[in-house]
This record gives structure tokens, sequence and C-alpha cells, in this order.
């Protein structure tokens, strides 16, 4: 099983400390934006890497996408003046990023989703796993986005309804509905771990 | 808080209980039990979103900037005036274009050679690949890698070709307008840039080689754009 611990889980969503490291990290380079560009990449792009491949669903333009995010970020840094904003304006960026290849292009063939690449890690062949991402994959994307970015950024309701232009109650029925829809679809697959869930 | 707010609670938080959800919990058997079941779902949701990152990416990201055309729009018309002011020829004012640079840094450190396949890939899905942005390609039959990638923040084809001589990059770039044929040599490679279509096609190969040119002739018999 590759679960993440429970306590891991939550200290993703809730460590107050851990946010106060990661803007001690991006702040303290501030004088120097070479500096300061390396920590927002080194602490950024993973989460971003994640985000990114849930909105496209394609690995090749995941990581096309987050490396014109942090291009961008480097062209406007210094519009950056609160270091403890940097995450969600990588976030606004990439997202507008994404955004505007799907104005600009047929959204048709980014249908070409690569989750097998995704299960190359030997730890994570369970198949659990596996029928939960494919079910994460099926969500409706305004019900996908912002659960991506409450589990993977760890981000408030308020901060998601700023980010994707809605308001708090919109998000927490978007995240309600999509947790939902998640226990259906792993009940159906006969997955035991939401039994007793939706019963 | 009673348990179906509880429960919707818990659905729109994930684990994460504030004060009302915690007494509540301490109470409530029967949400209890649905809180455990809860945190074993959020677990296995926290591990299915965290995806592998691609061994590298920081690396690729930086390497990626240090491609960037590092003057903005403001300072290229100053040398150009600059220039002008000078009488310098107009070749010197078209001089090299900061795309060739990003075709060769995309094409050194992308993914695709890392994802290049030992056999070739299906044509049908080449194909598929190439008509989603309006290219169909004719008679180059060894491919061994063929993805969407975004040049200058355009997307593209960006496909791997195998022939008797050697293997060469091909970049698709049906949104990438470029005026006139442009060729340059560059950290051991030869880029070669010429318009198709409404966009234009970029070719990489190790600088050298003596099949630049057949190369070239063969990519623009190959490739055709739908209207």
């Amino acid at each position: 099983m590759a679960w993440v611990p429970l306590e891991q889980a939550v200290t993703r969503i809730s460590c107050q400390g851990c946010n106060d490291m990661v803007q001690t990290t991006v702040s303290t380079s501030m004088g120097n934006k070479q500096e300061r560009y390396d920590a927002l990449v080194t602490v950024y792009s993973a989460d971003l890497f994640r985000y990114a491949l849930w909105l496209c669903r394609h690995r090749p333009m995941a990581e096309d996408l987050v490396q014109e995010t942090f291009l961008r970020a480097w062209k406007s840094l210094h519009s950056l003046r609160d270091d403890k904003a940097a995450k969600t304006w990588l976030f606004t960026i990439l997202r507008r990023e994404n955004a505007r290849q799907y104005e600009r292009y047929s959204p048709g063939f980014v249908d070409d989703y690569d989750f097998d690449g995704v299960a190359d890690d030997a730890n994570e062949d369970d198949e659990q796993l596996a029928q939960l991402r494919e079910s994460i994959n099926m969500l409706a994307d305004e019900y996908r986005e912002p659960l991506t970015l409450q589990v993977i950024a760890g981000y408030s309701s308020k901060e998601i309804a700023e980010i994707l232009d809605l308001t708090p109650g919109t998000v927490n029925t978007r995240v309600f509905r999509a947790r939902k829809q998640l226990m259906e679809l792993m009940s159906a697959g006969g997955q035991s771990v939401v039994q007793g869930v939706t019963g | 808080m009673n348990c179906v707010e509880f429960r919707r609670h818990c659905l729109q938080e994930g684990v994460l209980l504030d004060q009302s959800a915690t007494a509540h919990l301490e109470t409530c058997s029967e949400c209890q039990r649905f809180f455990q079941h809860q945190t074993r779902f959020e677990s296995l949701l926290a591990s299915a979103m965290a995806v592998p990152v691609p061994e590298g990416l920081v690396s690729r990201i930086k390497l990626r900037k240090s491609f960037a055309p590092r003057w903005n729009i403001r300072h290229y018309a100053m040398v150009a005036m600059l220039l002008l002011s000078v009488g310098a020829g107009l070749r010197l004012f078209y001089g090299p274009a900061p795309l060739d640079e990003a075709l060769l840094a995309h094409a050194l450190e992308s993914h695709a050679y890392r994802s290049a396949a030992d056999q070739p890939m299906p044509l049908a899905k080449v194909s598929q690949i190439t008509g989603g942005l309006g290219a169909q390609l004719t008679s180059l039959s060894d491919i061994r890698y063929a993805g969407h990638c975004r040049i200058h923040g355009r997307m593209a084809v960006h496909l791997l070709v195998n022939t008797d001589m050697g293997r060469y990059t091909l970049f698709l770039m049906p949104n990438q307008a470029l005026e006139q044929r442009i060729s340059h040599e560059l950290d051991g490679h030869e880029v070669v840039m010429f318009p198709s279509g409404k966009g234009s096609i970029g070719v990489v190969v190790p600088a050298g080689s003596d099949w630049v040119e057949s190369t070239e002739q063969q990519v623009r018999e190959a490739v055709s754009w739908s209207a």
C-alpha cells in the first residue's frame, strides 16, 4: 500500500509551521533575484507539477506548463512584493497558462493523458490507488480542480475561491460533491475503503 | 453540530476538524466510525493525488530559464536602432532568433530522449498526435517519439526520427510563424527552421552532419497541413 500516513496527510494541509518555513526559505533570498527564483523552484515545483498534471492530464504537457509558469515568474518576479503570496501567485500563473492553452487549441488532443506512466513507481501498484486515480480523472473539471488545490496545495476554501474566482460557499459545495462522487465511484468498483462512508 | 453537519464538514474539509466538529466526534460513536473510514479515504486520496514528479524537473526548469531571452522588447528595439544608425546590414538586424535556442534546449533536455522507444511508434498514434495540431506526415516511417510540447509558450509537435544516418529531432510548429529559412550552429548542433503552412518547422541535427539538406528536403515533402 502506498498510503500517505494520516498525520502526513493532515500536516500537508494544516501545518502553519511548514508554511512559515517555506516562506522563510523564499524571503531570505528576497535581495537576490536568482536566489529567490531558485528557492521558488525548489519549494513549489513538485506541487505545481502535480496540480498541472491533474489539470491537463498529460505528463509532458504538465511539465511544459510548469516550466512555462516559472519562466513567466522569472520575468515578472519584481512584481511579487509579498513573499507570502508566492505560492498562490505561481498557482494562478499556471492556471492561466493552462487556460491559454485551452483557449488557443482544441482540447480534444489533451485527453491523451497518461496515467499509466504514473504507475511506474513500484510502490504505487496498489489497485485501490489506481482505481482512485481513475476516479479522480473521471470527475468533472469543476469538481476536480478545487479538490486538487485543497489536497495538493493545502488551500482553504477561501484561498481556493480566490484562485478560481468563486465564492467560498461554491468551493465547499464542489469539494463536497467531488468527494461524494469519488466515494460512489470507488464503491461501485468494489473498493472497501469507502464502505461505511457512503452506506 | 449534529451528525449530518459533521459528515458534511468532513466531506468539505477532509479530516481537518474544527472545534465544534471535534466536540461532536467525542460524543458520537456512529460518527467516530464514519471518521475512521473517512481518514482512510483521505489518506488514500492524498496518495493518489501525489503523483511522482519527473526526475530532474527542477534542473530542467532552471535550464529553460537560462535559455530564455534576457532582454525585453525595449532592449531589442534600442539595439536595432543603434545598429541601423551605424549602417548595419539587414542580415545583422534580423540576426539569430532566440527560437533556435529554445528548440535546441527543448530537444536536448526534454522528456523525448528518455521516452524514445526501441521500436518505431505505430503510425496511427503518430497521426493522432500530429493531427491534433493540424499536421499530416507521410514517408517518415521510423518515428521513435511523438508528443505535444510548448515552444515559446505555443503548442508544437515534438518528434524523434530515426534514419540510417542518425537520429534527429523535428518540431512542427503551426503557430510559430517565420518569414524565412534560418539555420544556425549551436552547441554542437545545427538548428534549421523554415516556414511551413501558417507556421514553421524546426529540425535539430548533430553539427557537421552531411545529411542536413537531405533531411530538410525529406521533411518538407513529408509534412502537410490541414486548412
